[in-house]
């Protein structure tokens, strides 16, 4: 899937699709620990598109939001909004010990060439003949491919986004690696993600599709690149067990994504594969919002 | 996961350490001198304070002591958030030997004989000192150091705001 920057702006300019957009897809709760004897047990929960992972640009559609209570129930979202710049909503930490939060997004990316000529062209397409589309489950379902495309090539993607938020004390219920789905791509904590200390390592596992993913970059970028300007990032790579280990240098919140198949890494679209049958692959992508407190 | 109380650790210490006793049959003294930093706030209030010592790792190992005012102030003992998260959500004050009341502005001598430093394992271990105040700051200062203590050694730290200088001595 080699899809340059221009063309995926084009796509987002032209199908307002949230998948176009060129930005991270990312979750934050206004705390991430919350003490039984409060007076007021919730955390809001922001979700928004951006190309800087906390900052809020664009607000993203909240259908596959999903919190899960510490006995690994579905807990009940509050005061959902979409706004415009992020969705939000707020959680009642009713229990003590760990919620998780997640987004699961599915949609389909298709892209075909059309000869110049052909009647099946949409109203905006690239100069090269290229059409590319986004398109949510739902459309995907009716699409049809023009029976003049070639070089048709659908992505199947899978984004997951997740985040951790504790009552008193932190349990491991909804940790644990026997509640991954076992589909598509999952980071899973071995570290307690409420529980990270500044200078200390961190410890989580790659799946893809279950089973451990070796030799696979992670990413783990912290908060606040708009008030330093470098990325800061901090590079991990997953061992043979799959495991991926690093320190949090200090405070803050931290943004950690891998995405598969790597971007840029497939083989690109040649002349060769013109005539070629549609081609069907699987993108996956996981961010994971933590915070480490002082 | 850190969920040891002193009593536990004594005992799960001396299980570890059974066939280190030999070597380490000359107590080990631990002196800690604390600075708490005199600071203008309109509003000054003793800070809480804990001392307790971790491992290299900063794996919860043992607490030293706790100053806070009992029992009226134990719903702000979670203020003090490392010391909490690591070791005082899991544990009852007040405990005699451990915790006692806060103390203001001042240059603190403070000697720990209670030999539970001569049950850990050797290896790297580091003193944590936090202190939290109401209004104001909270600070953690942690001072590396080393068992078993060969002769005499002295470690230090330094805070920043809330905590002046710390040193630590050791021995035997």
């Amino acid at each position: 899937m080699k899809i340059t920057r221009a063309l995926f702006v084009i796509g987002c300019i032209t199908f307002m699709s949230i998948d176009a957009y060129a930005q991270v897809v990312w979750l934050s709760t206004s705390a991430t620990q919350v003490d039984k004897d409060t007076q007021n047990p919730y955390v809001a929960i922001d979700a928004s598109a951006s190309a800087e992972p906390f900052v809020a640009r664009n607000a993203v559609p909240v259908e596959g939001l999903t919190a899960i209570d510490p006995d690994g129930n579905a807990a009940t979202l509050e005061n959902i909004l979409v706004g415009k710049v992020r969705s939000s909503a707020d959680l009642k930490l009713a229990k003590a010990g760990t919620y998780k939060i997640g987004i699961e997004a599915h949609s389909v990316s298709v892209s075909y060439r059309l000869p110049p000529d052909s009647p099946n062209a949409p109203p905006t397409r690239a100069s090269n003949g290229m059409v590319r589309r986004q398109l949510t489950m739902e459309e995907y379902k009716s699409f049809k491919l023009p029976n003049d495309a070639t070089q048709a090539r659908i992505t199947r993607n899978l984004r997951r986004v997740a985040t951790y938020v504790t009552c008193d004390r932190p349990s491991n219920g909804v940790l644990k690696s026997d509640n991954a789905s076992g589909v598509g791509l999952e980071l899973i904590p071995i570290t307690h993600p409420n529980d990270m200390f500044p200078d200390q390592k961190a410890s989580f596992r790659l799946l893809l599709n279950g089973k451990p993913l070796p030799d696979f970059a992670l990413t783990v970028m912290p908060a606040g690149q708009q008030y330093r300007g470098v990325r800061k990032e901090i590079g991990a790579t997953s061992d043979a067990q799959g495991l991926v280990s690093f320190t949090l240098p200090e405070g803050g919140r931290y943004w950690l994504s891998a995405a598969y198949p790597v971007r840029g890494a497939q083989g690109s679209q040649s002349a060769a594969d013109a005539d070629a049958a549609p081609t069907y692959t699987d993108a996956y992508t996981y961010g994971m919002a933590i915070e480490v407190l002082y | 996961m850190n969920s040891s109380t002193p009593y536990s650790i004594a005992s799960y210490s001396i299980a570890l350490c059974l066939p280190l006793l030999g070597v380490n049959a000359v107590a080990t003294e631990l002196n800690v001198k604390l600075q708490l930093p005199r600071l203008t706030a309109a509003e000054y209030h003793k800070p809480y304070v804990a001392l307790w010592i971790e491992t290299g790792d900063h794996t919860f190992s043992n607490n030293l002591a706790v100053w806070y005012d009992a029992p009226k102030g134990d719903k702000w003992l979670k203020d003090v958030r490392q010391w909490w998260r690591q070791s005082g959500r899991d544990m009852k004050l007040p405990l005699d030997g451990l915790s006692s009341p806060t103390r203001g502005p001042g240059d603190y001598d403070l000697k720990f004989s209670n030999a539970a430093i001569d049950k850990l394992p050797a290896g790297q271990y580091q003193l944590v000192v936090e202190a939290a105040r109401e209004h104001g700051g909270r600070e953690v200062v942690r001072v590396p150091f080393e068992l078993p203590a060969k002769t005499a050694q002295t470690y230090s730290g330094k805070g920043m705001e809330e905590l002046g200088n710390i040193s630590l001595q050791l021995k035997r």
